[in-house]
Parts: C-alpha cells; structure tokens; sequence
C-alpha cells in the first residue's frame, strides 16, 4: 500500500478556502469593532446632544410668552353653575401649582355692554380683549338637558329560599324602568382679538346617565377619573342627592369644564397656528369675516372713548363697517415711530392730506399703495421693500422679499455663506387721524404684512376722502422692520436691532 | 497598483472629500446660519456621506487575505471609483458654496436636488464597491 501525496493543487485549495475563512472571520471581527466604536460614538454624541438639546428646549418653552385666552362667563339657564365650576377649576389650577392658567374669566354683562355698542360678536371680543390685554376672546353659551326615556326591563328576582338562605326558585317579573339621560352642551367660539375673526368655533357635548326602576334609583358607576383619583379636588358626591339629576348635572358640569379648560389651553398653546390660519385664508368667507369686523378695532377704541366722551351714538356703526378695510387698532407695535404731521398742509379734507402723501410716496417709487379706515382718518401702507443700512432702498431687488442670493463683494459672500444672508426689509404705514394711535404690546408678523397687502383697499375711497379734516389731526409714520429668516418655514421675521434710527428712515422718503 | 494601496488611497481621497463640507457646516452651525434647523442641514449632508464612507472604512479596517490584498486593482474599476467619488463629492462641495449665491433657501435646494444627489451617491458606492469586492 503506497500513501500518495496530495498533489499540489489540491494544498493550494486548501490554502486559499483556509485564507478565505480567515479573512472573513477577521473581517467580521474588524466590522464588529468598528461597529461597536461607532455606536458608542453615536450614543455619546446622542446622549451629549440630550445634554445640551434638553435645557435649550425648556428654556424655550419656559421663556415663550404664552397667549391669553379671555373666557366670557357662560350665556344660558346653566351659565352661573358653570362659571362657579370654572373659578373653582381655576383656583384649583393655581393652588395644585400647575403652571399658571392662560385663562382669564371676563364678566358677562362688561361682553354684553361691548355687545350693544358694538353691535357683533367679533367687535365685541376686539373691544373686550384690548382693553384686558388678552389674545383670543372665547364666548360660550352652556345647556344642560334632561331626557327620560322610560322602558319595561325583565328581571330574574327570588321568591322562594331555603334554609341556608339560598334562592330556590326564581321567577322572572317585568318592572318598569326610566333612563334618565342629562346632556350637556357648550357652544363656543374663540375670537382672535388681534384680527377680530373667529378662526375656532365648536360644540362639546358631555352625556350622563342613571336608571331608576319601580321608583329605586340604581346606583350610578363613579366615572373613570374618579375612580382613578385623578380629579380628586372634585367632591364626588356632596351637595345635591347621589343618583338624582341635580347630581348628574353637577358631576357633568365638573367634567365639562375640565375638558373645555384643557381644550383651551391647548388651543392657547396652538395660538400661533390660529393666528397663520385666520392670516392665511384671506378669501372667501374669512374676507367677509374680516371686512365685516373692520371697524371693529376703530370702534373698539370709540367704545374706550366713549366713557370720557360720550361719543359712541354719534359714530355710524354700520357706516364704520363698510368702509375701507381694516387696520388693527391700536396698531402692532413698529419698530420705530415718530410723528411727521409738519411735512404736510393738514385742512381741508382728508383726500387733500393723502394726495400730498401719494405724491411723495409716488416720488420715492412706492407706486402700490394700501389704504384702510379708521376713525376719523385712514392708514395707507407700502409694499415690503429691501433697503440697505444707510436707510435708503436697494438699487437692486428692491422689492423681492426674503433671499436675494446677491452678494456685491468676496467679502459679502463669505458672509452669507456663513451666517446667511441678513437682508434687511421694511414696511412704512402712515397714519392719519386726530387720536394718538399708540401700539398694541404685539409686533407686526409676516402674516400681518401678507394680509394687510392682500386686505387693503388701492385708493382712499370717496366718502372718506370727503370728509373735512377734525381738529388735532396729525400724521405718524410707523416703519415696521424685518429681516431673512434662516429658519425653514418663513421668509422673513421681525428685525430687533433698530440698527437704521427713524431719522435716516425719514431722510429716504424725504421728510424732515 | 495593488489593492490594499488601492483601498487606502479611496480611503485617503474619502477623507479629504468629507474634510471641508463638514468643516463648513460646522461652521455654519456655529454661526447660526441655519437658524433653528441646523438638523436638515446636518441630515442631508450625513445621508450624503455616511453610506461610501461606511463601505470604505469596513475595507479599509477588515483583514483581507494575504493573496487579495497583494492582488492587482482593476485599473478601470479603480479610476471610475475615484472619478465617481470625486464627482460626488464636488457636487456636495459646490451645492454648498453655491447656496449663497442662489435665491433659495438651502432646505429646498436639499430637498429639490434630493433625488439627483441620490443617484450620483448610488453610483459612487457602487464604483467603490466594484473596487472592494473585487477578487474577494
């Protein structure tokens, strides 16, 4: 027997299988490494990423102003009830140290006095929140109802029992049965005081109910959260008899307004999105909105005005609602203001101020102008315009809004390649008018500038020109400033750094 | 050229095409050019990257027999997979020295050019990946 030597190329196979193995398996090891670096890498990155996100995040939160929302006491047979329910809920909110409650309640006769002066809800609100320096003004009504819907229902009782006291025979009686069923309605409608519309308007609708069968009332189940202890500062059952309708309405009313409360404060978190929406839709229905509640603001002030002048019956309400569109009143706060009353003849009437006003606007290349009516006077509005920090406006894309992508020199496009481009833009409203206009505590938005371009009427309308100039008329110009955002979702936002002084503003449109 | 020089000099040239767009958006970052949404920007140029850089490293870092590593590179496959990645990472370079001179906003040029960049990024890879599997 001879042993016969495995010829070459079969050791060579083997070599290379047996390489192969071996680098696969040095592979896997190295990738598992490399994998395991790179996660533990990645966690660092992500839990130092927390660190720093986390605080960054609640500070934000903590920092941003949060909207108040002023809550007219309830209309209807139940509105006390409800509005004793709600200061109990709003004082529970505030000695369970919960953030503080973005709810204010407004008295019902003060919204029902705005309400016969102004004439519609939408005023009514305007006047009522700037007077309380709320954002959005909620009117309810509240109904509670009671249906008893009576049925026969069958029953297995006990007639016979041994002596253990365990049932022997069963017979099956019919009783008669009453479903009482208690439903509670609210009806509101949440009013943006700002731009007097009314972007949210629902119905919560909360049902209850108990049985009583041959005259024994059942006993109702206790509802989830007070068996869970979760509304525990509610009494579950004092006051009005357990099992009786004043019962089921108190232990609804409870309920209700803990939902309607969360409700609100959540859409006084999504106030921004109200604001974009009521901004947005500037057609249809939410225009006629819009226009109808114009003089509302300007009337709201009347209304302020009238305390100390007992003027309101003099102003026509409806007079004040179909003329020009609407101006905010007071106005959003500007970036700066100043009046310029002497660059102009004031007599006569108000088209003679606007056509001095028109032709140095013209003059100065502002040939889309934008016109809305206060009382006793007008605002007229300029486009969006680019100007430079010398104060006068771009020679180049003037009135192309947000990124330009221009850089004049090596320099410039450094620096828009490494902060972004800071184009600056401005707005200028003149307003004419005998009242010192003053600022609202809110600040032009680049909605308010879509919408006041879309809104306002393009010329002063006869029967406001018409009308002769009262006493005390002055001029103000109001120049509101912004800037490029970087972030993804606006073109431009609000400019803070008042780095142009009003004086240089002036000097480009040509007023002393 | 052998391979194993071939995988270091992809690994070398990889390097060098991620050194400046991160640096400058890291940059930027810091600068506060992208506002609040310095994550998109960060997003994008990650999902640019991370899938060539991964498969290079992995070859780079692996043991490979003694007989591939010494084994001679496809010339052709070599210099499409550096043609490729150079182009690739050109065109994230210049897209980001670009956006200044652009009139939008660098979130809609990542999201409007989205698809182009996939595609080159997708031959990239699969240039690399013809070089590091090659003979495997």
């Amino acid at each position: 027997m001879t042993l016969r030597r495995p010829n070459v190329s079969t050791i060579e196979h083997f070599d290379e299988t047996y390489a192969c193995l071996h680098a696969c398996v040095a592979t896997c090891s190295a990738l598992r490494e490399l994998l395991g670096a790179i996660v533990t890498r990645h966690v660092l990155a992500v839990l130092i990423g927390l660190f720093l996100l986390v605080p960054r995040v609640a500070v934000a939160q903590l920092s941003a102003p949060e909207p108040m929302i002023g809550l007219v006491e309830f209309d209807g047979a139940d509105g006390a009830l409800v509005t004793a329910a709600f200061k109990e809920e709003l004082a529970s909110w505030d000695s369970l140290g919960k953030r503080r409650s973005p709810i204010r309640l407004i008295e019902r006769a003060r919204y029902q006095a705005a309400l016969e002066k102004s004439g519609s809800e939408e005023k009514a609100a305007a006047i009522i929140g700037t007077e309380l320096g709320v954002d959005l003004v909620t009117i309810g009504s509240v109904a509670f109802t009671v249906e008893n819907r009576p049925f026969p229902d069958r029953k297995d009782i006990c007639v016979e029992r041994d002596e253990a006291n365990s049932c022997k025979r069963y017979e099956t009686r019919t009783r008669s049965c009453v479903e009482t069923k208690g439903i509670l309605r609210f009806t509101v409608r949440t009013i943006e005081v700002k731009s007097a519309t009314g972007p949210d308007a629902g119905i919560i609708e909360k049902r209850d109910n108990y049985l009583t069968c041959d005259g024994i009332v059942q006993p109702r189940r206790p509802d989830f959260g007070l068996v869970m202890g979760l509304f525990a500062s509610r009494p579950s059952h004092t006051g009005p008899a357990p099992n009786s309708v004043d019962s089921l309405k108190a232990d609804m009313i409870g309920t209700g307004v803990s939902t309607l409360l969360f409700r609100l404060s959540r859409s006084s978190r999504k106030y921004g999105e109200l604001a974009s929406i009521s901004g947005s839709t500037i057609d249809g229905n939410t225009t006629i909105n819009a226009q109808t509640a114009m003089g509302a603001l300007a009337i709201g002030m009347n209304a302020s005005a009238s305390a100390t002048q007992g003027a309101i019956g003099s102003v026509g309400a409806g007079q004040q609602m179909t003329e020009p569109p609407f101006f905010p009143w007071p106005p959003p706060a500007p970036s700066l203001l100043g009046e310029v009353t002497s660059n102009f003849r004031i007599g006569g009437d108000l088209a003679a101020i606007n056509k001095q006003i028109g032709a140095l606007l013209n003059r100065r290349g502002y040939d889309s102008l934008h016109y809305f009516g206060i009382e006793g006077g007008f605002v007229v509005t300029t486009d969006l315009e680019r100007y430079g920090e010398n104060g006068r406006p771009a020679t180049r894309d003037r009135w192309l809004i947000g990124k330009s992508g221009r850089a004049r020199s090596f320099t410039e496009y450094v620096g828009n390649l490494l902060f972004g481009e800071k184009g600056r833009f401005r707005m200028f409203a003149f307003i004419v008018g005998s009242r010192d206009p003053g600022a609202a505590p809110f600040i032009a938005t680049e909605q308010d500038t879509q919408r006041w371009k879309v809104t306002g009427a393009v010329a002063l309308s006869a029967s406001t020109g018409a009308r002769p100039v009262a006493p005390g008329t002055r001029v103000w110009l109001y120049v509101y400033e912004f800037e490029n955002s970087l972030d993804k979702n606006s073109k431009i936002v609000p400019l803070t750094d008042h780095a142009v002084p009003l004086v240089a503003h002036k000097r480009s449109l040509g007023l002393q | 050229m052998k391979r194993e020089i071939a995988i270091r000099r992809l690994m070398f040239l990889w390097g060098a095409i991620i050194t400046l767009p991160i640096l400058l958006v890291s940059l930027q970052t810091v600068f506060g050019k992208y506002g609040d949404d310095s994550a998109l920007a960060w997003n994008w140029l990650l999902g640019q990257f991370s899938p060539p850089i991964a498969l290079i490293t992995a070859a780079y870092f692996s043991d490979a027999s003694a007989r591939w590593r010494n084994g001679l590179a496809n010339p052709t496959r070599w210099w499409l997979a550096v043609g490729l990645s150079t182009l690739h990472g050109v065109a994230i370079l210049v897209l980001l020295l670009a956006e200044p001179v652009l009139a939008l906003k660098p979130y809609v040029l990542f999201d409007q050019l989205g698809l182009l960049f996939t595609l080159i990024q997708g031959i990239a890879v699969g240039a690399l990946g013809a070089v590091v599997f090659d003979g495997r």
